[in-house]
């Protein structure tokens, strides 16, 4: 018996001494990769899910006038060991996915890009702006890494990212869970409700789902549509509904349209 | 040989579970222990306050000694290890109830025997009366009167935990029911004034911390320029609230204020009954005409291009054969049921009369009718009579005078005279329980700094319990001294 342990006991050293004698350096760090870190698509209660969002996206519409420009942020990542030294990357437009013009946007932004020394990460930011276009249409850019003599691409899906831009005004996300009390979506019911239901309005505070505990108004309607649950924001909305009863408002002032009511 | 192994364990075992069962065991009976003196119903205790629990032991087995360890523990935490229960309530401890847990464990045996209660942490503001007072400088003082203790002594506060109470005191109103946030049944307790920047403050009787305070502030529509001076609040049966303002009705709801009421003339609304059925309306007097009207949300009418509002008391509708109010203070008011639907009894006071009118109204069909007034004459009723319906009687002061009156067949008589040195009556109401009268006296020539006095009537026995010059003068009476319902909070008067 006192062999057998013996003979395990030889053995279990000689292969941990063996383990320790790998050369950690053997692993292949000349290469480095490169990729977008699209940030992930949110759940209704707020936390990332484990897919990626698959555009950026910002209006201009909930903007004032005098805002001209907004710039985007997209998350660079690389993969490998961080250089002592600031090493340069590359994207480019992808034509076929891009709707705009150099007016549309700040082109200078993809020029000289770098991860900085003693860094893994780095920031695109894409300046864009408040055109005429904007105010017509869906202006979209795509950008696609490029390889160069620092980094190799990464994950496949990971290489390109979308940018879509607009000063066109857009329903709130909640909008269609409240479509059956504000009705169909126009830019003078939604300018109306901010104007009403402003963050302060409302001294309640949400007390159910993941917006539990902020305040409620316009850019965070309660969770659900329960009057009872709500009164105070059934009470802003009544208010709502009775100033377009009290004004005759026509949708871009188009009175050949039909007059914008609550239902 | 690993197997070799293997069967001498095997063995060892098998012989080793055959060994001689020598029957050594003892059959001495386990004292069962029961503990008693520990209250079914939950304590109710301020924090710091002295909580005594002396308990009794009954064993299954006579003469059984006395060998334990004790333990009471609060919300799992230990409080003490003696046989009986006498701290001071933990400073530390919030508001609310607290599962509580009495262990005696058996040193001997190691038997343990739980006894669970419950303990509720209340603010020193709880079951008892709660004075609305107005100091001779127009500000609002609270007389909490205690009876879940001996102390017979007067609480006085400013403010509602820091809170300050507005000016020129209104009345306290009250209504008893289930709060989620405590998980038990309280008061509400409803504080008006006519001025200050808290012209009223919503708490209860378990923490007294300002759970609303409604103000100008709270209008849906800030920019109206809506002014919030209340003068009554009134709660329906189904629990929509409502304020009158400055003549104007408005709903409150979700701690915003709607906007007032709004009718196509021009009406000031006073002495509010809700609805004995539910039905969203109110019998409201308007003291231009001096009448009495139905008021209730205007319904939508597509075919007239009329768009109801579900959260304003728009639609005005007049009460059939409604007599004149004029020169008649409302002292009383009864909600009930009608022969055609909801009824309101309304009891005023004039000049050496008190005069009782029914009235009713069925929310379908718009019919209303109104009953021929009862009048009774009672010397020296004027505007300042004060008056209680308590059980099946209505009670009514003229001066230091109380007198009674059953609400069937009304016919007036003396009840009790207190001694003049107690000055007039300024406030009248009853225990929540109905069994004694709640009478608070001023004495304007008084030397004292409190010239208000503040009396219990024992309605069976009329024996007066008095308590001279400890109040300020008295606008309003709120009884939290127990719930309504005889379930066992308060002191059950």
């Amino acid at each position: 018996m006192n062999k057998i342990i013996k003979l395990c006991t030889s053995i279990l050293v000689i292969v941990s001494l063996h383990s320790c004698e790998q050369d950690i350096d053997r692993f292949d760090n000349a290469k480095n990769f490169i990729y977008f870190d699209i940030p992930f698509v949110l759940n209704q209660y707020g936390k990332p899910t484990k897919t990626r969002m698959d555009s950026l996206s910002y209006s201009f519409a909930l903007e004032d006038k005098s805002v001209k420009s907004y710039v985007f942020k997209i998350p660079v990542n690389t993969v490998g060991l961080a250089h002592a030294r600031e090493r340069a990357y590359r994207v480019e437009v992808v034509a076929d996915s891009t709707n705009v013009t150099d007016s549309d946007w700040d082109k200078s932004c993809i020029e000289n890009l770098k991860i900085e020394s003693d860094s893994l990460r780095d920031t695109l930011c894409v300046t864009v702006l408040r055109s005429e276009r904007a105010s017509s249409q869906w202006c979209s850019i795509m950008f696609r890494l490029l390889p160069n003599e620092e980094f190799q691409l990464g994950e496949s899906t990971l290489l390109t990212a979308k940018l879509s831009f607009c000063d066109i005004l857009l329903p709130p996300v909640w909008w269609d869970k409240w479509k059956r009390i504000f009705g169909d979506f126009c830019r003078e019911k939604l300018i109306k409700w901010q104007e009403i239901y402003y963050l302060g309005a409302d001294p309640n505070l949400e007390r159910w789902g993941p917006g539990i505990g902020k305040p409620l108004y316009w850019d965070n309607m309660p969770y659900s549509i329960t009057e009872s649950s709500y009164p105070s924001t059934y009470m802003f909305i009544r208010r709502l509904k009775q100033y377009f009863i009290d004004n005759e408002v026509y949708p871009d002032g188009d009175t050949s349209k039909p007059r914008i009511l609550l239902p | 040989m690993k197997s070799i192994y293997v069967l001498c364990i095997v063995f060892g075992t098998l012989f080793y579970r055959c060994s001689e069962d020598k029957g050594n065991y003892d059959y001495t009976p386990v004292d069962k222990l029961t503990i008693m003196g520990i209250g079914e119903v939950p304590y109710s205790k301020t924090v710091g306050e002295k909580l005594k629990i002396p308990v009794m032991f009954e064993h299954s087995i006579e003469g059984a000694q006395e060998n334990y360890e004790y333990l009471w523990e609060i919300d799992g935490k230990k409080v003490a290890d003696t046989r009986d229960l006498d701290i001071l309530t933990p400073s530390d401890m919030s508001f609310g109830k607290k599962k509580c847990c009495y262990i005696v464990t058996n040193k001997e045996n190691g038997v343990k025997c739980f006894r669970q209660f419950e303990l509720n942490i209340v603010s020193p503001f709880n079951w008892g009366y709660y004075l609305l007072t107005e100091r001779e400088d127009h500000s609002s003082e609270i007389f909490y009167f205690p009876v879940m203790d001996d102390s017979k002594t007067f609480i006085r506060t400013t403010s509602v935990n820091g809170v300050e109470l507005g000016d020129s005191p209104r009345s306290l109103f009250g209504s008893f029911g289930y709060i989620s946030s405590l998980k038990e049944y309280y008061w509400t307790i409803t504080i008006l004034a006519a001025e200050g920047k808290n012209p009223v403050i919503v708490t209860e009787n378990a923490t007294f911390i300002p759970n609303n305070i409604v103000n100008t502030d709270c209008f849906v529509d800030k920019e109206s320029g809506y002014v919030f001076a209340p003068e009554y609040s009134i709660t329906d049966r189904p629990g929509r609230q409502f304020f009158i303002s400055q003549g104007k009705f408005i709903r409150y709801n979700g701690a915003m204020l709607y906007r007032p009421a709004k009718h196509n003339k021009d009406y000031y609304w006073s002495d509010p009954v809700w609805a004995q059925g539910g039905q969203a309306f109110m019998f409201v007097l308007d003291k231009l005409s001096q009448k009495y009207y139905t008021i209730q949300s205007q319904p939508n009418v597509p075919v007239e291009g009329i768009v109801g509002d579900p959260y304003a008391y728009d639609k005005v509708v007049a009460i059939t054969d409604c007599p004149s109010f004029a020169g008649h203070t409302v002292v009383g008011t009864k909600a009930a049921y009608g022969d055609i639907g909801s009824a309101a009894t309304i009891v005023t006071a004039s000049s050496n009369a008190i005069s009782w009118i029914n009235m009713s109204y069925n929310y379908n069909t718009g019919e209303s009718k109104c009953e021929p007034p009862v009048v009774l004459p009672l010397a020296g009723a004027n505007s300042d009579t004060k008056a209680v319906l308590m059980k099946s009687d209505w009670y009514f002061s003229v001066g230091n005078k109380i007198y009674t009156s059953p609400v069937l067949l009304p016919a007036l008589s003396d009840f009790v005279t207190i001694p003049e040195e107690y000055g007039k009556i300024v406030s009248i109401s009853c225990s929540a329980r109905q069994t004694q009268l709640v009478v608070a006296m001023y004495n304007d020539k008084s030397g004292e700094e409190l010239k208000g006095s503040f009396i219990f009537i024992n309605t069976l026995t009329k024996e007066l319990t008095v308590y001279k010059n400890v109040i300020h003068k008295c606008v309003s009476i709120l009884s939290c001294n127990g719930d309504p319902n005889g379930w066992g909070s308060g002191d059950g008067k």
